[in-house]
């Protein structure tokens, strides 16, 4: 993950900063502080049913680390984590938008679960959901 | 009419609604297809805060009529006051506990073509 301080400035793009590819979706918080963008849009996206997951209403769409970038001005994300700590939930701290999580642990740190209810409706679109049974068994239900 | 209580994830933010559940809402807004939110709309009357206001945030835009809040915490959407009905609240139903939608109808609103 390259987390970009100060404003974000969608005319940076990944090619001019980094070499890769420009990013062919995008999702940003309601506000617009954060930005958060991905080479290709989800195909699929996982909703939980734990305590967190269903109260947040997040639709998670798992990336490779290396392959998102994160726009935030410093000061715009806060993090939530719980019992063993092992993820740290973000969001921004204007608009209250979930935009991902991150292990905090060494082993997850190659994963990011971006929030893919922030990417454009024509993106959600084509999605496949699958229910994830987080509140009990931790399988996959469909 | 019966009461439920509901909460944000860390307990910072509790509160009770009185509802019969007539219907449940999703709607295509921009700040709600973010928060996937499945919503019951109480009378602020019908809703109760009973733990401290200061652990809640408010986001506004736009009109700045609707107030969005968040649990400063855990980051949660418990509820929102609503823009066309500002005496009325949009409830997060997943916050609430021993709730369960099945059977209930759910009614698409349609948020964006708003001006």
């Amino acid at each position: 993950v390259s987390r970009r301080r100060g404003v974000a400035d969608p005319t940076h793009s990944s090619a001019a900063a980094g070499g890769e590819t420009p990013a062919s979706a995008s999702a940003t918080c309601h506000c617009g502080a954060v930005r958060i963008s991905v080479r290709r849009a989800p195909s699929t996206v996982t909703s939980c049913n734990c305590s967190l997951c269903r109260r947040y209403g997040a639709l998670w769409a798992y990336y490779a680390a290396k392959s998102v970038r994160i726009e935030a001005p410093r000061g715009a994300l806060s993090s939530y984590s719980w019992r063993h700590r092992v993820r740290a939930y973000y969001r921004c701290r204007t608009c209250g938008c979930i935009t991902h999580y991150q292990y905090r642990k060494a082993w997850g740190r190659n994963t990011v679960a971006v929030n893919a209810c922030n990417f454009g409706p024509e993106v959600l679109a084509q999605v496949r959901v699958r229910h994830l049974d987080g509140a009990a068994t931790w399988k996959y239900l469909d | 009419v019966s009461t439920y209580r509901g909460s944000c994830h860390c307990g910072a933010v509790r509160f009770e609604i009185d509802t019969d559940f007539p219907e449940l809402t999703t709607c295509d807004c921009s700040i709600c297809r973010r928060k996937n939110a499945l919503m019951v709309k109480v009378h602020e009357s019908a809703l109760r805060l009973l733990s401290d206001p200061d652990a809640l945030a408010t986001y506004q835009f736009h009109t700045r009529t609707a107030r969005h809040f968040f649990c400063r915490t855990c980051g949660i959407y418990p509820f929102h006051r609503k823009r066309v009905t500002p005496d009325f609240f949009g409830v997060n139903v997943f916050c609430l506990e021993g709730f369960d939608p099945s059977g209930i109808p759910v009614r698409a609103t349609a948020g964006a073509p708003m001006p």
